[in-house]
């Protein structure tokens, strides 16, 4: 690589050759080489580095939830939403951990990045980090996949350049989870040193890991991690910030979408019956041209039996755990 | 009497024995269970681990692990923690009291109340791979058989009765077989050596157990205890199957082999369940409403495990095991949690005669 920092961005023929390849390998649901992901997660990373820690996007825009790693029905998702670079993207986080294909999973949404700077973003999600993918699964995944934790190692140092959260046409903010009493407005978002490991608290940490809550003023969240935050928070922070509503991940709904705090704050969960477990629908939303939105549903993948059985790409399927 | 349906495989069911004992010992390695509080947990697990018999060995290779999710072990904690709420509740105010546990396979319950209470008498009955697995354990293993009382010659590995002490025995009955209701009453009741005593107080105590036969098969069961023993208690952990996520475990446990065929919609149906198979059984006076520790005073009710766990857990002691490990997956936790009940049902009856 190497370069000028400017020139480096402008993507050469065979780039583009490489990336349309690397993109139709994952879409087979192949992985690639380890040396190919170490390149592609350093080029995703000049491209983070420049963005803003809410990353403004311009509509149209489909917003996708959490997918961790259910490759299958993120392609199912495209079938719903249309494929990049017809449709913009922007991606809300939780990529890895739970799901069987982390590792595409991922590497897809890095490869569509930074094929499509202008038109994909990609923010984090608390899975986004060195620690909780030790212990959700993408870790093990890159271990069982590669035979070593190196392509952990990228993909996991890439995490620290994520944008915390996006913010479509200065109308809908969008954070991987929520809000942080430590910051009220956009620009103290944007005032914060990004650059590192999710914290244990603070206010990049809540930015990942808050959920809205029926009950008002800030709370003690379920999870151990973060706050939760009523409808005068919401309303507060919307009206600091000129803000129409916030669109936001993080949790499991039934119906994939979630309407709160007086239509103020939507939930999006793009991972349809998550875990093969929840029965659950997922959803996505469609913001168009004059920063209208839609939400969409759609339903798991059918399952596939053998498709997957490509040698290299070794899958651990165990069904998934109850109380027996 | 027609034969049930035969719907899921033995050795699925049975294999869930030890897949209950995988992620209790999962949860006593993190610190859920401590030691101190079940000094039987490690030990027994060790001993059917390491000498049980072929399933459980085929078992061990498949799913020799410690990788389940924190949503698991706090799951069982929290079934665990109720459970033996409920028992040492009953312990406490029955002088003699009498256990039937009713697939109850590695349970260390049986060895923590034997072992304190000098009075009790606990029969565990299982399927025959899992009496004779249990069996082993107990008698090569120093705490179980101490728990028990085991003398060397109470041990003859036969079915259906391969270990048998004054405060413990293990039964083999298939539940799903045809009759069984009434030949689990017969094991339990006549004999040479019956094993219990009609006329005592007594706790039947299933957990996931009675959903894997049809439902009218798992009521025959209750229904046939509750008559034969007047003075009852029912304790059940079962799962309940509404909604979507109630058919995707439907779809995900028939992939293992047992599907519950027989679970309830809800924890209120399923209580309704309850009190028809007591009722059935004959009359019962308004007795002891202490039982259990959380009661209502209704005789019969349930509760699904996410408000259980406000209900009949010690607050301080699920704060601390609430925050043993970080749970992102809190929706998952909870939804897990509403599709698992725990009813029970109360009748001071006279004796059918
Ligand atoms: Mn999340």
């Amino acid at each position: 690589m190497g370069g000028a920092r400017g020139a480096s961005l402008e993507l050469s023929a065979s780039d583009i050759e490489s990336l349309t390849r690397q993109i139709d390998t994952l879409t087979e649901i192949k992985p690639l080489p380890e040396q190919e992901v170490k390149e592609l997660c350093e080029k995703c990373k000049e491209i983070l580095e420049r963005e803003k820690n809410v990353q403004p996007v311009s509509c149209p825009v489909t917003i996708v939830g959490d997918v961790h790693g259910q490759f299958h029905d993120l392609l199912e998702l495209f079938n719903v939403a249309g494929k990049a670079p017809e449709t913009n993207f922007l991606f809300l986080g939780d990529y890895v951990d739970r799901g069987y294909y982390s590792v595409e999973t991922v590497l897809m949404v890095i490869a569509m990045k930074v094929r499509w700077p202008n038109r994909v973003t990609i923010i984090r999600g608390n899975h986004e980090s060195r620690q909780i993918t030790q212990v959700y699964g993408f870790y093990d995944e890159c271990l069982r996949k590669y035979g070593t934790a190196r392509v952990w190692t990228f993909i996991t140092n890439l995490f620290d350049y994520l944008p915390l959260a996006a913010c479509v046409e200065g109308q809908i903010f969008t954070p991987h989870a929520g809000l942080s009493p430590s910051l009220d407005t956009i620009d103290h978002i944007n005032a914060l040193d990004r650059f590192t490991e999710v914290p244990h608290e603070g206010p990049i940490c809540d930015l990942l890991w808050s959920d809205p809550e029926d009950r008002c003023g800030w709370g003690i969240s379920p999870r151990g991690a973060g706050y939760t935050f009523g409808q005068d928070i919401t309303e507060q922070f919307n009206h600091a910030n000129g803000l129409q509503f916030i669109a936001r991940a993080h949790q499991l709904v039934m119906e994939g979408f979630n309407w709160m705090h007086d239509n103020r704050v939507v939930t999006v969960f793009s991972a349809p019956n998550y875990c093969y477990r929840c029965g659950n629908l997922a959803a996505i939303v469609e913001v168009d041209e004059s920063c209208g939105h839609a939400v969409q549903q759609f339903d798991h993948a059918p399952p596939r039996g053998g498709a997957d059985a490509a040698g290299a790409n070794k899958v651990k399927r165990s069904p998934p755990d109850y109380f027996v | 009497m027609a034969t049930p349906p035969r719907q899921g495989n033995h050795d699925a069911v049975e294999a869930t024995n030890v897949d209950a004992l995988f992620t209790k010992l999962s949860a006593c390695r993190r610190g859920y269970i401590t030691a101190t509080m079940d000094p039987y947990l490690a030990t027994l697990a060790d001993s059917v681990l390491l000498k049980g018999g072929s399933a459980s060995q085929k078992q061990k290779h498949q799913r020799q692990r410690d990788d389940f999710a924190p949503l698991i072990r706090l799951g069982t904690y929290a079934r665990y923690a109720c459970v033996r709420r409920a028992l040492e509740a009953f312990l406490a105010t029955s002088p003699t009291p009498q256990i039937i546990s009713l697939g109850a396979g590695f349970d260390t319950l049986p060895f923590l109340a034997c072992n304190a209470n000098d009075d009790v008498t606990w029969v565990n009955v299982d399927l025959p791979e899992t009496c004779l697995t249990l069996a082993r354990a107990v008698a090569s293993t120093q705490n179980l058989r101490d728990a028990v009382g085991l003398e060397p010659h109470e041990v003859d590995m036969k079915l259906p009765v391969p270990l048998r002490t004054k405060k413990y025995a293990v039964v083999c009955v298939d539940l799903a077989a045809d009759g069984a209701p009434d030949a689990l009453v017969v094991a339990l009741t006549r004999g040479e050596l019956p094993l219990l005593d009609t006329s005592r107080p007594t706790l039947l105590l299933s957990e996931c157990c009675l959903a894997y036969l049809p439902a009218e098969q798992g009521d025959a069961i209750v229904s046939a205890v509750a008559r034969a023993f007047p003075t009852v208690r029912i304790l059940m952990y079962e799962m309940t199957l509404g909604g979507p996520f109630g058919e995707q475990m439907m779809t995900n446990l028939r992939l293992r082999g047992c599907p519950p065929v027989g679970a309830a919609n809800s924890a209120s149906a399923l209580a309704e369940r309850l009190r028809r198979c007591v009722n059935e059984a004959g009359d019962s006076s308004d007795g002891d409403d202490s039982w259990p520790p959380w009661s209502s005073s209704r005789s019969f009710d349930a509760v699904d495990m996410a408000s259980a766990i406000s209900r009949a857990m010690d607050a301080e002691d699920w704060r601390r095991v609430r925050t043993i490990e970080p749970l992102d997956e809190v929706e998952e936790f909870n939804l897990l949690q509403k599709h698992y009940a725990l009813a029970w049902a109360r009748r001071d009856g006279a004796a059918v005669v």
